[in-house]
């Protein structure tokens, strides 16, 4: 017995559709796009500003012209032959290389704990970590700053990591990825006598790689462009990331060029890191439902 | 839903693993700085200012000719003692200029370290920017270096009303008779003390190219003494053609702006806040007259370009030749000389309003934080540059500027300077009867607010009376605010 419903000749959407219906279905299409191409505008802007200006001469600068009137290197030169530009990107490296595979490292086991096990306080601990994540840097400044001049760390690359080796949000983004994952999953794996290391190694960790990518990418992001605290515990050139080196550049006499020159160089690596993973980015953060 | 229990062993587990894996990647990855060639210092970009050729070649304080005034013999308050580097006492001292790092080391740094043996000084720059962040955060942190350079008296006035200094009075009790510029004095000194050591000054001028002066057929030995000639002499050099401008006014957001706009300010008599330091007065009628004598003569007219400017980019138009003047203090001076050449490049007083002409009083200080781990060792630099006329006008050649003292102008370093700078006159004519801005509670927001009226009327988004308006509304709301939470108002009557 044949379920299927008999075929009827329906008119298609378009012939059903009045000319007023599609004008209006066509203006609102044409606002749709004109309101993204000035969001687009706004985003781009300071980019392409930053670029132009890193090509422009020192009186050109402030100039409305977008594209130099006569495009040269010398900013790059000079960026180089006179700020350790070099070493300030190898530190930014180092520290948010570390940065990253900690919070993996953190954020995968106590995100697992916190999603899928049982143990006494686990709900109150969470909680505890949630609110931290409300506290701002500001707050946690100066006695971060203490207890770092007390270990005496400040002025090493160990103390700028420090502060960041553990971040709740990657915690708290890891868990509700783990939430969403079938119970089935480990259950076949926990009767066939697997730890909970090797779960979590073997079973848990390959089907979040999504996730993992997403919390490494935003991680390293924010290691990357961190300024405040790296600012307030290096004195010494050798040690600065490059956002603070950047910043170690104004003064009198300030050549924006230059520094614009030394920004675009900064903004490279993320720039290549987000287009390379830009497909398992974006599937990460549907996946595990990141906001804002 | 099928929950397991965590176990002792699981537990364990996965404690080690994380723990371990941290740690190793701690110990390889940080283990040590990197350290690769040894960087350049930060040096100064396309157009620096040089310090003189004279500058290394001065006599120390010991050779300093009798008539200088001696650095004070004075005894320094208890200090918990710091480790000494080879029997030195370490003196780590904050300097604000990242292009002039260079110079400070050279000049100053080297000159200190000939002169004597008990103290090293550790130079460490902190650009202007962020030097309020980092100065508040070491002080609480219990890092505070001992001696910090503090450029103007917005930046002094923000630490010392904060108790973020030492009282110099504490080091050198003479320090009330010495014959600093009077407006200078006026704006370290709060509840009868001390808070900074002067260590360099400024006035503002009129800088101008001279064979613009010629092309446009004005007198280049001649330069504009009121505002209406300064107008003309714009208005000419305008009419070179499409690429000449006449003049620039700053025209950014920010204190700094405002600060440069203090000279035409004082010039036609308007007052920044009331004498009892609780009014602020862009509401009177003296800014409005400046604001429409602004926008009708320099921005109406086209002399000007319109653009987001600010010291640097100025000086940057100047050094392309095709700018006409524009107002600034003594550290560009070098920069248009280098630029220009020792004959195009002049200065003149700056003009005078329809209330006289009175400069804002450019300053740069040396402070000893509250906090310093050793503020005898920073004093004894501090000591060394600021009351020494030679020594100090070490400080003040390498920068190009002027010394704070009035009778430190007559040191044989200086002396020889002005010989061979007397594009210098002006500023020293300037700077007797120079007059501080305001440097009281909100100092930063209120001239922000002032500065962001500046450049309202530049762009045209608001006509002089309304952005006042909001100028004086944004200020004196920053002003109570600061009051209410117990500021101490700044008395002028």
């Amino acid at each position: 017995v044949s379920h299927r419903a008999p075929a009827i000749d329906l008119p298609s959407r378009a012939t059903i559709r009045s000319p007023r219906a599609a004008w209006r279905r066509w203006a609102s299409r044409g606002a749709l796009y004109a309101f993204l191409i000035a969001g687009a505008l706004v985003v781009c802007l300071p980019y392409v500003w930053m670029i132009s200006a890193a090509f422009k001469t020192p009186g050109e600068i402030f100039q409305t012209n977008l594209i130099p009137r006569e495009p040269h290197l010398d900013n790059f030169r000079q960026l180089f032959r006179n700020y350790p530009i070099d070493l300030w990107l190898i530190n930014s490296f180092i520290v948010s290389i570390v940065v990253l595979v900690s919070n993996l490292v953190w954020a995968t086991s106590a995100g697992y704990a916190f999603a899928r096990l049982r143990f006494p306080g686990r709900d109150t601990i969470f909680l505890i970590y949630i609110g931290a994540m409300m506290v701002p840097i500001q707050v946690r400044l100066i006695p971060s700053f203490i207890l770092l001049r007390e270990l005496g760390m400040l002025n090493t690359l160990q103390g700028i990591a420090s502060i960041q080796l553990v971040e709740f949000f990657c915690i708290f983004l890891m868990r509700q990825f783990m939430l969403s994952l079938p119970y089935e999953l480990e259950e076949a794996a926990r009767i066939d006598g697997c730890s909970y290391l090797r779960l979590l190694v073997q079973i848990i960790v390959p089907n979040v790689k999504p996730a993992l990518i997403a919390l490494g990418l935003l991680s390293f992001t924010a290691s990357w462009n961190n300024f405040l605290w790296p600012l307030v515990v290096i004195n010494n050139p050798n040690v600065m990331t490059i956002q603070v080196g950047l910043s170690s550049m104004k003064g009198e006499n300030l050549n924006w060029g230059v520094l614009m020159a030394g920004t675009a160089i900064s903004a490279i690596p993320l720039a290549v890191l987000y287009v390379g993973l830009q497909r398992l980015f974006t599937q990460g953060v549907v996946l595990s439902g990141i906001k804002g | 839903m099928n929950h397991r229990a965590l176990t002792r062993r699981g537990l364990l587990q996965i404690s080690v693993a994380t723990v371990g894996s941290l740690s190793a990647i701690l110990a390889t990855a940080c283990g040590a700085p990197p350290t690769p060639t040894p960087p350049p210092q930060a040096a100064a970009p396309a157009a620096p200012t040089q310090p003189p050729a004279q500058a290394a070649t001065v006599p120390t304080a010991t050779t300093a000719p009798a008539a200088a005034a001696k650095p004070a013999t004075t005894s320094v308050p208890a200090a918990a003692a710091k480790p000494a580097v080879g029997g030195k006492k370490v003196a780590n001292v904050w300097f604000n200029q990242a292009t002039q790092m260079d110079s400070f080391k050279a000049n100053i740094v080297d000159h200190f370290h000939k002169s004597q043996t008990e103290t090293q000084l550790n130079a460490i720059l902190v650009p202007n920017e962020d030097m309020s962040t980092k100065l508040t955060a070491a002080i609480a942190g219990g890092d505070a270096p001992d001696v910090v350079r503090i450029g103007g008296p917005a930046l002094n006035a923000t630490f010392y009303l904060k108790g973020a200094t030492m009282a110099i009075d504490t080091f050198d009790p003479k320090i009330h008779t010495y014959d600093y510029v009077p407006a200078i004095k006026r704006a370290i000194t709060w509840k009868e003390k001390v808070w900074a050591m002067p260590v360099n000054s400024g006035s503002q001028v009129l800088i101008y190219n001279a064979e613009l002066y010629r092309r446009a057929g004005l007198d280049p030995d001649k330069a504009p003494t009121t505002n209406e000639a300064m107008i003309d002499a714009a208005t000419k050099i305008r009419k070179l053609g499409d690429n000449f401008w006449g003049q620039e006014f700053s025209t950014r957001p920010n204190a700094n702006t405002s600060n440069l706009f203090h000279g035409t300010q004082f010039g036609f008599g308007a007052k920044e806040v009331s004498g009892d330091g609780r009014k602020v007065l862009f509401d009177e009628p003296d800014h409005l007259e400046l604001f429409e004598w602004y926008k009708k003569n320099v921005i109406d007219s086209g002399i000007m370009p319109i653009k987001l400017m600010d010291e640097t980019s100025m000086t940057n138009d100047f050094a392309t030749k095709n700018l006409g003047q524009y107002l600034a203090y003594p550290s560009r001076l070098e920069n248009a000389i280098q630029a220009l050449g020792e004959q195009d490049a002049r200065t003149g007083v700056l003009p005078a309003g329809p209330k006289g002409s009175i400069s804002p009083i450019g300053f740069g200080t040396l402070i000893i934080p509250s906090k310093a781990k050793n503020p005898e060792a920073g004093w004894s630099f501090v000591n060394f540059i600021c009351n020494d006329a030679e020594n100090n006008s070490v400080w003040c050649t390498a920068f190009g500027q002027l010394p704070p003292r009035l009778s430190f102008r007559e040191s044989k370093v200086f002396g020889d300077y002005v010989k061979r700078r007397p594009q210098l006159t002006p500023f020293l004519d300037g700077q007797r009867t120079a007059r501080v801005p305001y440097f009281g509670p909100a100092v930063n927001q209120i001239w922000t607010a002032y500065a962001k009226a500046v450049e309202a009327v530049s762009f045209g988004a608001k006509a002089p009376a309304d952005a006042l308006k909001d100028a004086q509304a944004e200020a004196q709301a920053a002003l109570d605010k600061e009051l209410a939470s117990g500021a101490e108002p700044l008395i002028t009557n």
